[in-house]
């Protein structure tokens, strides 16, 4: 049975040893916070790029009459950009190939589209025609963006030649007849699927970098500072503090309780002054579910407050606890998303990450805090961290000894 | 001098019996390096998420339409309603979503025009953009099968060709188009992929043996404490001797985890020549002596285990973090001149040199040189500061 008044004197005890290295007291706290301000820093500017896409056509063939790399690239480009819809990309041709070569060897441009010196003639002659996407491979997002240019280019061209083929197979004799009345160009008119589109709802504006630095360094920090405390456990459990406890009238259970509680207290306080500060200084928006937030950083505290008692089970000496403290949060850190956002990650790393605890808190924080998501989309998340702590108190408990021994 | 070396020795006994220890200092470079590969290795490719209001549910083309998204590697397909969809973009929570408008499949079965809804704030952001041009290259595609068919159907109007035959037809060299199209898309990149190995390796190396000497500062405070430090000054040991033991252990204990990270790599990733590797151990040594110089500063300035943990801690992140390890600062850039105070950008730049540029030591003069400075500079602020008991001498 749980003695209540004693699990609290014992964590109040933690707390007290605790704050009584006040230059460890205001690193705990501080540090957190300069990484916040230099990540801010570093990530300021990031995610507010709206410029409209460009894209550079060129040909190598010559200019004839029927030269059709002319003819689609007089039909792509935009006649008046001030005629163009919200994010319509500007589409232009330009003259010089070498020169655009050089503009992307030089970095200032991601790439174009070419059409090569023997296009039509390829495509007159049944040979496969190509279109040369040329680009940095470091421009990825705009790579893409050209293969979909190409691709588009392509799928016209190959329906042309799908309207003929069928024509052909299934006219018979009068099939030359037919498509000699088409004249030219047989997929005519309007496309039937159009667009229109609606930017009244404002501008893009950069994502505030501390809505997703802080959540990672607080779970970073607040399970820190928990593993380490294992350290502090095993110290009194070396020097016989534990043993002396149990002596007197604090029974297994209620030590454990007691532990867990002041090192859970601990984090208590992080988290408080991590979302008072960040409210109040760094402006960060919880979302439309704030109280999610605040019970996502509950749990946080309370599985890192299990992960730590579990920790102190697991090593012998105190020195073994802090290799083995730094170890695991240094390790599930960056798994976890702490260190850069899970949502950058490849999906299997993404998947990765939810071996640790980190996982689902900075998953269910980046929901919340950048994704507009509301209660019950981060529900798993918080689940999840309720197993962690039950699988974590439940190996502190089998394993909790008070002596060395 | 031999006094200080029998320290250092029994130091780096300690490191190499204490498996906790060897744990950290080579299977957390080894694990963290192994993350950075694949989460940064992997952004070859664009990937965004496309948001999507289905406003014809069960619809054939929409349907078709959402299915064909899907098979973009590059896409994620969000399916959201309209009253979602515009509370995520009046809170800035999206950027851009696509509406299929009711009886789309309907009006498109029956050969009238649609129009998808693009809704955004400003262009859509780039990510958005180039969505939209994939999502525009879906239903031009859509749009440009239905055109053809409608096409052929009025060209074979007087003829005797049924229109489920037209439609099988077209269907069928549809299929073999995008089986073998017609004009193929071809690459030609400019300038290389940036390498992960060359990236980031130096960078973790630099970080893991910084984090291993400045954290063995918490034992020295740990020996000062248990006053393990004045029982040793009853010996013959001097100050001075104890104080060069403490700084030649952390160089050795900080050199030998270079070179067992260093060999690996070069086992593993081919990335030295003989000559850089040689000259990439000397850069490593020099850096391994300023890390060792910087530790004792710490552990003389601090006053008890947990402030070395966190000062530690936070003095390694910081100069990894400013440090370039884990993204490129650009030149010019005000990163760029912070970047400058730590002491990681000049092991990294110097061992980026070696490595990538194929530079030689000639090359590295100013790297050395700093990192020189900084073993002077930390000798002389530690030894000033270095105290064998709590407040003592």
């Amino acid at each position: 049975m749980v003695q209540p008044r004693l699990v609290w004197f014992i964590a109040l005890k933690d707390l007290k040893l605790f704050s009584r290295d006040r230059a460890a007291l205001f690193f705990f706290i501080l540090f957190p916070f300069l990484f916040v301000v230099l990540f801010n820093f570093i990530l300021s500017d990031i995610g507010g790029e709206d410029d409209r896409l460009v894209f550079h056509l060129v040909t190598l063939e010559e200019e004839t009459e029927t030269a059709l790399s002319h003819q689609i690239i007089a039909a792509m480009v935009t006649p008046d950009e001030s005629s163009l819809r919200p994010g319509e990309p500007l589409i232009i041709e330009v003259d010089d190939y070498d020169e655009l070569r050089r503009q992307v060897e030089e970095k200032e441009l991601g790439g174009f589209l070419a059409f090569p010196e023997d296009f039509t003639e390829s495509l007159f002659t049944y040979r496969e025609a190509e279109i040369e996407v040329v680009a940095d491979p470091e421009a990825v997002s705009y790579r893409a963006a050209l293969y979909g240019l190409a691709d588009g280019i392509s799928s016209w061209i190959g329906a042309e030649y799908v309207v003929r083929g069928t024509i052909t197979e299934l006219a018979g004799e009068q099939a030359q007849d037919i498509l000699e009345s088409l004249e030219g160009q047989v997929i005519t008119g309007e496309p039937l699927i159009g667009y229109t589109s609606d930017n009244t709802a404002g501008e893009v504006e950069a994502e505030q970098p501390s809505n997703y630095t802080i959540s990672g360094y607080l779970v970073m920090f607040v399970f820190f500072a928990a593993a380490l405390s294992a350290q502090a456990i095993v110290r009194e459990r070396q020097n016989h503090t534990l043993e002396r406890l149990l002596a007197s009238s604090v029974r297994r259970s209620t030590l454990i309780g007691g532990i867990f509680t002041g090192t859970a207290a601990k984090g208590l306080i992080q988290i408080i002054i991590f979302w008072t500060v960040g409210i109040l200084v760094f402006n960060v928006d919880l979302g439309l579910a704030p109280a999610a937030v605040i019970i996502l950083s509950f749990l946080m505290v309370i599985v890192s407050a299990a992960f730590g008692v579990m920790l102190a089970t697991l090593v012998k000496t105190d020195r073994g606890a802090d290799s083995l403290a730094t170890l695991a949060a240094l390790i599930m850190a960056p798994l976890g998303g702490c260190w850069w956002p899970l949502f950058i990650a490849p999906q299997w790393m993404q998947s990765l990450a939810k071996v640790t605890p980190h996982g689902w808190a900075n998953e269910g924080f980046n929901k919340l805090m950048l994704f507009g998501a509301d209660f019950a989309d981060v529900a798993p998340a918080m689940l999840a961290l309720v197993v962690f702590t039950i699988i974590f108190g439940s190996i502190a408990i089998w394993r909790f000894r008070t002596a060395a021994a | 001098m031999t006094k200080a070396l029998q320290i250092a020795w029994l130091q780096v006994r300690i490191y190499l019996q204490d498996k906790s220890d060897l744990a950290f200092s080579l299977l957390l470079p080894v694990v963290t390096f192994a993350l950075m590969y694949f989460v940064f290795g992997g952004l070859t490719q664009f990937h965004a998420t496309a948001h999507i209001v289905n406003e014809d549910p069960g619809g054939v083309y929409s349907e078709a339409f959402i299915e064909q998204l899907e098979a973009f590697d590059e896409l994620n397909i969000d399916l959201l309603s309209l009253d979602k969809a515009d509370g995520k973009l009046e809170r800035a929570d999206l950027l851009m979503f696509i509406v299929i408008p009711e009886g789309f499949s309907e009006k498109l079965a029956s050969g009238e025009p649609v129009e998808l809804l693009f809704k955004q704030r400003g262009n859509g952001g780039q990510e958005q953009q180039i969505v939209a041009a994939l999502v525009r290259s879906v239903a031009n595609d859509i749009s440009l099968e239905l055109q053809a068919q409608g096409q052929v159907i009025a060209a074979l109007v007087d003829t005797d060709t049924t229109i489920s035959r037209i439609e099988t037809t077209v269907e069928r060299l549809f299929a073999e188009e995008r089986e073998n199209p017609t004009v193929a898309v071809t690459e030609d990149t400019i300038g290389s992929s940036p390498d992960p190995v060359e990236q980031f390796l130096p960078g973790i190396i630099t970080m893991y043996v910084l984090f291993a000497i400045i954290l063995s500062a918490r034992t020295l405070v740990e020996e000062r404490h248990l006053g393990t430090l004045e029982r040793l000054l009853t010996t013959r040991l001097s100050v001075g001797e104890l104080f060069a033991g403490k700084f030649i252990a952390g160089i050795s204990r900080g050199f030998i985890q270079t070179v067992i990270l260093m060999v690996l790599s070069y086992a593993v990733f081919q990335i030295f020549t003989p000559l850089s590797f040689v000259s990439s151990l000397l850069v490593a040594l020099i850096f391994t002596c300023a890390a060792s110089a910087l530790g004792l500063v710490i552990a003389s300035a601090v006053r008890t285990p947990d402030q070395a943990s966190w000062v530690g801690v936070f003095f390694t992140m910081a100069m990894v973090m400013i440090g370039g390890t884990f993204f490129p600062i650009e030149e010019g850039s005000v990163m760029e001149i912070i970047s400058r105070f730590s002491v990681n950008t000049y092991a990294n730049d110097a061992l980026g040199t070696l490595i990538n540029e194929g530079g030689s030591l000639g090359d590295i003069g100013l790297e050395i040189g700093v990192l020189a400075g900084v073993i002077v500079v930390g000798l002389l602020l530690s030894r000033y500061l270095f105290k064998v008991m709590p407040g003592g001498r």
